[in-house]
């Protein structure tokens, strides 16, 4: 389990210039954030604060803009006003790689090569990533998934679901970053599988990390302390 | 605003893990080349085409030959890259591995740089190698060969980071194969003019041709890195 | 203590559209009177010249458009640089809205350096290094436009044919210097339309045309701006408003 920053500081909120302490493990903040589109406002004047130890579901309808608001939390898509700081300072310039390093993203694509085999395609996304990893834990990950005796197939060959979970592996291993963005995780994955993602969520939750996930309707209902952003 | 902020681990990063990740990247264009190399050998075929069709569009005279051999060449070298531009990111982008290069830790234009440095030398070489055999049907002489085969591998890297920086744009874009050349061919304008114009020059002439060719070069690689990167974050905000 | 001048007071793109809206009559017009009395001065009153007789007098109108091509490129990718830097959509629509004029001036460099060109050397083109650099650089305008309309969503376009022009406007140098490079290589010393020099009266005319030059590209260049701003921006309530009037006054 990774292990992440404890911050206590003082901001100094940029809309109202009013002095807020703030405490606990702080990942992202979300001051006034806009999205457009074009002409379109998809989200206006949006706050959140997305604290370590927390589980956020972005949900709402098709085009209502889960995902543009997931791209933009992990710097992918611009914003069109507003700010959003990670760990109390603003993201200028270099800042994103700062967060980047303590980040990951899933989309809706699995970035895998479809040539290569699973436990290959894991160890390179985790050197992508900056993440050292050995080969036993590898194994372990994707045993634990259920695709122990797959893993020496080419991952073309996979049904979708079971490439989705390869590359959902990646955050079983150790040292996994502290903030998780996943794009429509649960999609295309079955019962067994589902469980499987639930669990790796809470045992990273209660060790500290965030996890921000986008997801049509009511995901879980027995899942304890899921907090939902409405689009 | 004031942060104090005690580290309690964060994942490593050091130079071998930056080498790691470049040998990712290098990787994963070398499989999608791999994936394409019907596509590739077609582009350098499309070269030896379009160079045994000029002396059957010109006739067979010698002096007219050796006098455009250099150009022909070095044309059709552009437009073999040409052919095979669209393709550099498309696979990766499709597949999401160009995202999580721009999600990576690492500087961006530092793995591009390597991407398109892949993907140059897989385009350009082959076709440098191939010089010799050309020089035949256009008697070029050794010396002529040598100048022509050291201004390719010169003009390598600016023609592989402009045609990089111009695939990047189109990524995604409807016309983009067609955009591509009038994108990419008059920023080409400089290799071809110094490229081509040093074969056949006084030892002096060729030295300076050479000389800017390199100047380029090095400019190329330490500044259009970024155009690419910026190229790439756009078209991958979707 | 004098008041701060505000940098971004015109970045509103109502202001902006305001101002260009005042300002366009008088470019026009002015423009207007100096190509009139730049034309009489040139193709009346100037003296012939002793190589060339009559027909060097195509230049009042080919160098000012040549020069006005190459200063329009340089702004168009100054403005795109201030749009990438400052993130600020108006800049991007002023490139946009220069890129038209400046292929339009570039353009017209060409066909009047081919109408000189046939009655002094009796060919339409000639591979000069001014006529081949014109001809690269509407080739770049081309391509800056080309891009801005093939891609979909207006922000991504802005940006990536912004990038493009950035590119490109480092090259420009790079290509001009290098085809003066290819051109002593090759034609030697011929007397191409960059090798004259002119005489006092002349230079006072070409310089009266390259006044009007400017008065017209900026009056186009407004125009455009103003329907790239109403097109833009017409789910805002100015925009609205400025329709519904032209709509009322029609």
């Amino acid at each position: 389990m990774s292990r992440i920053c404890l911050v206590s500081f003082k901001v100094v909120c940029y809309k109202c210039q009013k002095q807020l302490t703030l405490t606990g493990y702080l990942m992202l903040s979300l001051i006034d954030v806009g999205l457009r589109r074009g002409h379109r406002w998809l989200v206006r004047g949006l706050a959140l604060q997305v604290l370590g130890g927390q589980t956020w579901q972005i949900e709402g309808a098709n085009g209502a803009g889960k995902t543009t608001l997931l791209r933009a939390l992990a710097g992918l898509f611009p914003l069109g006003q507003g700010q959003i700081l990670w760990r109390g300072r603003a993201l200028v310039g270099d800042g994103w790689q700062a967060v980047h390093q303590e980040m990951a993203w899933m989309g809706h694509t699995p970035a895998q090569k479809a040539n290569l085999d699973a436990p290959t395609n894991l160890t390179m996304a985790c050197a992508l990533a900056g993440q050292t990893v050995a080969t036993s834990s590898v194994q372990a990950a994707l045993e634990g998934c259920g695709l122990g005796r797959l893993a020496r197939r080419p991952v073309g060959q996979l049904s979708q679901g079971q490439r989705r979970l390869a590359a959902l592996a990646r955050l079983a291993l150790p040292g996994a970053p502290a903030l998780w963005l996943l794009d429509e995780p649960f999609v295309a994955l079955d019962e067994k599988a589902c469980q499987w993602l639930q669990q790796l969520m809470q045992r990273h939750v209660q060790g500290g990390g965030a996890v921000v996930f986008t997801a049509h309707g009511h995901v879980g209902e027995a899942y304890h302390g899921l907090r939902r952003l409405a689009l | 605003m004031t942060a104090s902020v005690v580290w309690a681990g964060a994942p490593t990063r050091g130079a071998r893990s930056a080498w790691r990740a470049l040998a990712v990247v290098w990787r994963a264009t070398m499989l999608s080349q791999w994936r394409q190399r019907a596509d590739l050998a077609a582009a350098w075929c499309f070269f030896l085409v379009v160079v045994a069709l000029f002396p059957l569009a010109v006739g067979p005279e010698p002096q007219l030959l050796q006098r455009m051999g250099p150009g022909v060449i070095w044309v059709a070298a552009v437009l073999a890259t040409l052919g095979s531009l669209p393709r550099w990111f498309q696979d990766d982008w499709q597949d999401g591995t160009l995202e999580q290069m721009v999600l990576s830790p690492y500087p961006l234009p530092l793995l591009m740089l390597v991407k398109v440095a892949t993907h140059g030398a897989l385009a350009l070489l082959p076709l440098v190698a191939l010089c010799p055999v050309l020089a035949l049907p256009y008697g070029l002489g050794a010396e002529a060969l040598g100048v022509l085969m050291a201004g390719l591998v010169l003009g390598l890297p600016v023609l592989s980071l402009l045609g990089a920086v111009a695939a990047a744009l189109v990524l995604g874009v409807r016309s983009g194969a067609v955009l591509l050349a009038l994108l990419v061919l008059p920023l080409t304008v400089p290799l071809l003019v110094l490229g081509a114009g040093a074969v056949g020059q006084p030892a002096e002439v060729v030295t300076a041709h050479l000389s800017l060719m390199a100047a380029m070069a090095l400019l190329a690689v330490v500044g259009l890195p970024w155009a690419v990167a910026s190229a790439v974050r756009l078209a991958v905000e979707g | 203590m004098g008041t701060r001048v505000n940098w971004f007071y015109f970045a509103a793109p109502s202001r902006c559209y305001r101002l260009a809206q005042r300002l366009q009559p008088w470019l026009l017009a002015a423009a207007l009177v100096l190509a009139a009395w730049g034309l009489y001065w040139g193709l009346w009153l100037a003296p012939t010249d002793a190589q060339q007789g009559e027909v060097y007098r195509i230049v009042f109108v080919h160098v000012p458009a040549a020069w006005m091509s190459m200063v329009i490129y340089l702004a168009m990718a100054g403005w795109a640089a201030v749009g990438l830097v400052w993130r600020s959509r108006l800049s991007h629509m002023m490139a946009q809205a220069l890129a038209p004029t400046g292929a339009l001036m570039t353009f017209v460099a060409l066909w009047t350096g081919a109408l000189w060109g046939q009655p002094t050397w009796g060919t339409w083109w000639v591979w000069d290094a001014r006529l081949t650099s014109e001809l690269l650089l509407l080739f770049l305008y081309l391509g800056y436009m080309a891009l801005h309309a093939s891609i979909e969503d207006v922000d991504r376009a802005d940006r990536a044919a912004s990038l493009l022009a950035i590119v490109g406007a480092i090259n420009v140098p790079v290509i001009y210097f290098s085809v003066v490079w290819w051109n002593t290589l090759h034609q030697g010393a011929s007397i191409g339309p960059s090798g004259s020099s002119m005489a006092e009266p002349m230079l006072r005319a070409l310089l009266v045309m390259v006044a009007a030059a400017w008065c017209y590209t900026l009056a186009a260049v407004l125009a455009r701006l103003r329907v790239i701003l109403l097109k833009r921006e017409r789910h805002t309530a100015w925009a609205t408003r400025v329709l519904q009037a032209q709509e009322t006054n029609a």
